[in-house]
């Protein structure tokens, strides 16, 4: 039976339209005023909503509200997981001397989570990763690193980029979520945060940014918790989710000497640690990630003038099993997490419009050539 | 499958949370909420919360709620804005 969008009135107070949203009818409101309802329903139950003598008007069938709201979105300049697939895929096919395009892991939906190796193998000891789209509904973190990948495979012919690629590699991985990231394209759905892991209660996701292996699980807070509904449910164990897994062993097999993974928003450079109020006990590390921090606040401010905080991760919020504590506390590299464009929700917050991706990426570009150029330029320790 | 704010029929605002007095920004992320937290600033935090939350929150005197706009109005509004924002 096919699902149609309905528009609802009710000029009957005995159906209001506030009651609506607790018929148990399984209907999918999608916004509700004083004046009407709009609501995707299949045919069976907008029948039923008529016989209660509700004014029930067909707006078109979910189909082609969906192929309406796809085609927007990549008019609109932001990936799918299929489109960032090819595009992976094609960067590595025009550069196949420095590029190559790994499958890393299977989603719990069976999508490929997709690495692309940058580098020219030469005596590539040193190799530093980016990461991007942990949480489906941060699209900017996808497009960020994409265009990280594309800038240097532009510039891989001269310097510095050329000597980057020579001394060592640079891996990104741009989507770490892809059933949470084609979640958020359906209706509905665009603020959904987690994976698309079903909880032994009947509820849907983990939230694979507190899914990591060092001081899981350790607080159980609003922005941590251990509750299977909420959007920040930290899963069963740590590393239950596939996706944090690939993760997890790419950054086995690699040894990263630094891990920068992209988010949005509110304008942040996040150093560890998010489990703990207390500061990193390493004076030397401290140093290391605090001065590169602000040398990124001020090499981002100098391109649009925007402001990117930096500071340690729990003066945000408090988060145990990230994934920037779990690269420095397990492999003791420096590790960041960005929280890229906008600042507030008022200009626009998880929703950024899509004239913002180039000068998102403009003003990101200088902190993540320096970032790459302290991991694979630094002296051996 | 809905969140547990939808199953229960609540509307889910975004609103900011101002801590009254003898609570914090810090004493209010220590609670096991379930708040989705958006934003936090020195003396408050925007969340995405159902309604039946923020009026706990405000029964139990914990924070003075500001409700911005309903999520799915500020998701709309985004949606069809004069780009959309994809």
């Amino acid at each position: 039976m096919a699902d149609v969008i309905v528009r609802v009135t009710s000029t009957d107070p005995r159906s209001p339209l506030a009651r609506l949203v607790t018929l148990p009818l399984g209907l999918d409101v999608w916004e509700l005023t004083q004046d009407e309802a709009v609501l995707q329903a299949d045919e069976a139950q907008a029948a039923r909503l008529e016989a209660m003598g509700y004014g029930v008007e067909q707006l078109q069938t979910s189909e082609s509200y969906v192929a309406d709201f796809d085609s927007a979105r990549t008019a609109a300049g932001y990936h799918s997981a299929e489109s960032l697939e090819q595009e992976l895929r094609r960067l590595a096919d025009d550069h196949p001397e420095i590029a190559q395009l790994q499958r890393i892991g299977r989603s719990i939906e069976g999508r490929p989570i997709l690495a692309l190796r940058i580098g020219e193998r030469r005596r590539s000891a040193r190799r530093v990763a980016f990461l991007g789209c942990h949480h489906a509904r941060e699209w900017i973190s996808v497009e960020v690193p994409l265009l990280l990948a594309k800038d240097l495979l532009a510039d891989a012919s001269t310097a510095p980029v050329r000597d980057w690629l020579q001394q060592g590699e640079v891996w990104v991985v741009p989507m770490v979520n892809p059933d949470g990231h084609e979640h958020t394209r359906t209706p509905g759905n665009r603020l959904w945060r987690k994976n698309r892991r079903r909880n032994r209660d009947g509820t849907i996701g983990v939230d694979l940014n507190r899914n990591y292996g060092y001081m899981w699980g350790t607080l159980d807070v609003t922005t941590s918790s251990h509750t299977p509904a909420d959007d920040t449910y930290v899963g069963p164990r740590a590393f239950s989710e596939p996706e944090s897994r690939a993760v997890r062993d790419l950054v086995a097999r690699q040894l990263f000497g630094g891990v920068l993974t992209y988010h949005s928003y509110s304008q942040l450079i996040l150093y560890p640690w998010g489990y703990t109020s207390g500061p990193i006990p390493d004076e030397a590390d401290r140093r290391e990630m605090r001065d590169l921090a602000d040398d990124m606040q001020r090499l981002i401010a100098g391109v649009h003038g925007e402001t990117y905080t930096a500071q340690q991760s729990s003066q945000l919020y408090p988060t145990a099993g990230d994934t920037a504590d779990w690269t420095y506390g397990e492999y003791d590299v420096p590790s960041f997490t960005v929280e890229l464009r906008p600042a507030s929700v008022l200009a626009g917050g998880f929703i950024l419009p899509s004239d913002q991706i180039q000068p998102c990426w403009e003003e990101n570009r200088p902190a993540a050539h320096a970032f790459v150029r302290h991991v694979l330029e630094k002296p051996e320790r | 499958m809905p969140s547990q704010d939808e199953v229960w029929g609540d509307d889910v605002w975004i609103a900011r949370l101002t801590p009254t007095a003898g609570s914090s920004v810090d004493g209010l992320l220590r609670l096991p909420l379930g708040l989705d937290v958006w934003e936090r600033h020195k003396d408050a935090l925007v969340v995405a919360a159902a309604e039946s939350r923020l009026a706990e929150l405000e029964r139990r005197r914990l924070a003075d709620v500001e409700r911005i706009l309903p999520r799915a109005h500020y998701e709309a509004r985004m949606r069809d804005g004069p780009d959309g924002g994809g």
